[in-house]
């Protein structure tokens, strides 16, 4: 079964206003790790949020695991199964202490006490907390912070994690953190993972790149496919990773390299092919323009 | 002086007092705060500090940390003080300053009530430090639960308590960074009337409360997020059990409070 499907969702916030999701049709199966991307009041945060039954769709269906959104008993086991963690680490921490934030979660399930402790602990080893299970969540860092939100979803057992910008207030060392958490929880508990980001280098590291524009997807494929097309990305107000756009300008300069690089270790390898065929020597003159 | 601030804040630790059941410690805090109001006499105020003591070394909380706290409540501490040497009537004047004339009478009101309120602040301050809100929470549920037949909402309270008590030091936090942020457009704080100071608080307190009410929202909606749908059929990670040592704790309080309270009537 699919882990979630939407079925031309359009919503609008206001009874007569634009619609912030105009026939989004999309499908996600368990185990994907999918980035979603695209400018500001593009829809992406929108769609997150129809994903775990926080808004429900104007028009079309949102099935997760099969389960109808617009479906009010459905609700409680569709946001124990698709777990969101947000933005602001600070306006999501419920608890003064870590470990009875991450309880918080099965609490509300009514999960039996000693199972919420097993899970709690797991949830807090698996994120890397453990050693601050009991510290006050305003002594930590932001991507400690997120990792405690990480830990709190992860206590309700998801079949799938939906980050919502969750390093956009964050500095280089917690971005990479949660980043490293998500894929670990992907790689090696077959979690389905749902980013929404601005950060490209970070959607670069999905399986599969959605993106979307003025409420509707308008790419969706494997990351080398989508920022291979950095003109189109360029009239959605996006960009391509930093290996991507040395790449490319690299080609512009008439040197050979795949317009599919994305990570820094690909680019470093294409430009020490370069040095080895003599081409630098060659295109002395080009080099200096860059 | 913000981040003075100790009432309401949890010390983690690992002490008796942290161990020992939430409503146990809620309701033998309620008890002394009574007591408190009750006592009379040196022998029991003297006991009442005695007792203080000991549940402050139980509770292996500095003492600096602890009465860091009181440097926020000086002002009015003070200001009671002098309000009671001076305007307590009787003849058996001490001293007079500018007029003003000090009874006898005057400073044993003053130095009574000093003793009341600093107990008060450290008896609910430790509470605080030792309770994590979520035991705080069940312990506020449990005993509000004998009043819910009446309509007191006794989940929702509790679960009230517990977030604002979460977010004292981010707001204080963000209460600072206005104030600096202010500053640095010229705002002034400190010169001027009260009035005046008062009026300089605006354009501090509307971002902060704009702030709020935005947290509050991304709160609620984590917290939907996240199953909450109130106190109906929720479990806790670690229920409220009554341990031996719980026990001990309530006889030993009770015998405190008596002891307390007789000592008053003796001295």
């Amino acid at each position: 079964m699919r882990m979630a499907q939407t079925l031309g969702v359009r919503f609008s916030y206001t009874e007569d206003g634009a619609f912030a999701l105009d026939g989004v049709s999309i499908s996600v199966e368990r185990g994907e790790f999918v980035a979603v991307i695209g400018r500001n009041g593009s829809g992406k945060s929108t769609m997150a949020r129809h994903l775990n039954a926080l808004l429900r769709p104007t028009a079309g269906t949102v099935l997760i695991e099969g389960r109808d959104t617009a479906d009010d008993a459905e609700t409680w086991e569709i946001r124990r199964a698709a777990g969101m963690v947000f933005q602001n680490p600070d306006n999501q921490l419920v608890a003064t202490i870590v470990e009875d934030d991450a309880a918080f979660g099965p609490e509300n399930l009514g999960v039996p006490p000693e199972e919420i402790r097993a899970r709690v602990d797991k949830a807090l080893a698996d994120v890397g907390m453990t050693e601050h299970a009991k510290s006050a969540p305003h002594r930590l860092s932001g991507g400690q912070k997120q990792r405690v939100a990480i830990a709190g979803v992860l206590a309700m057992k998801p079949d799938c994690v939906i980050l919502d910008e969750p390093t956009a207030m964050l500095d280089p060392v917690g971005r990479e953190d949660v980043m490293a958490t998500a894929e670990r929880l992907n790689r090696d508990d077959g979690i389905t993972i749902i980013l929404i980001t601005h950060d490209m280098d970070e959607a670069a590291r999905a399986g599969r790149v959605i993106v979307m524009d003025s409420g509707r997807v308008v790419m969706d494929a494997p990351p080398r496919e989508v920022f291979s097309r950095a003109d189109e990305l360029a009239r959605y107000g996006l960009g391509v990773p930093q290996a991507a756009e040395c790449a490319q300008a690299l080609r512009a300069l008439g040197f050979e390299a795949d317009p599919g690089i994305l990570g820094g270790a690909e680019l470093a390898e294409a430009v020490s092919k370069l040095r080895g065929s003599g081409s630098l020597d060659a295109d002395r003159d080009n080099q200096s323009d860059i | 002086m913000l981040k003075d601030i100790t009432v309401g804040q949890y010390y983690p630790a690992d002490s008796p007092m942290h161990r020992l059941n939430p409503r146990v410690k809620l309701l033998a805090s309620l008890a002394f705060l009574a007591a408190v109001f009750i006592i009379s006499g040196v022998w029991g105020y003297a006991l009442a500090v005695a007792m203080t003591a000991a549940v402050i070394a139980a509770s292996r909380v500095p003492v600096p940390y602890l009465f860091r706290g009181l440097r926020s409540i000086l002002f009015m501490l003070l200001f009671t003080v002098a309000l009671n040497v001076f305007f307590t009537p009787g003849d058996d004047v001490v001293f007079s300053l500018w007029g003003l004339r000090a009874t006898a009478s005057g400073v044993a009101v003053a130095a009574r009530t000093c003793v009341r309120l600093t107990l008060i602040i450290v008896g609910s301050s430790l509470l605080t430090l030792t309770t994590t809100s979520i035991e705080l929470t069940d312990a506020i549920e449990f005993s509000l639960k004998p009043f819910r037949p009446v309509g007191v909402p006794a989940h929702e309270i509790a679960m009230m308590m517990t977030i604002a008590l979460r977010f004292i030091p981010t707001l204080t936090e963000e209460l600072d960074k206005i104030m600096k942020a202010q500053a640095a457009r010229g705002a002034d704080f400190d010169t001027g009337g009260l009035i005046r100071k008062a009026k300089s608080f605006v354009p501090v307190l509307v971002p902060l409360f704009v702030s709020a009410f935005r947290r509050a929202d991304e709160l609620a909606t984590a917290m939907e997020a996240r199953c909450y749908r109130g106190g109906v059929g929720r479990t806790r990670m670690r229920p409220s059990r009554l341990y031996r040592r719980d026990y001990i704790a309530i006889v030993l309080a009770a015998f405190a409070f008596t002891a307390m309270i007789a000592a008053g009537r003796i001295g």
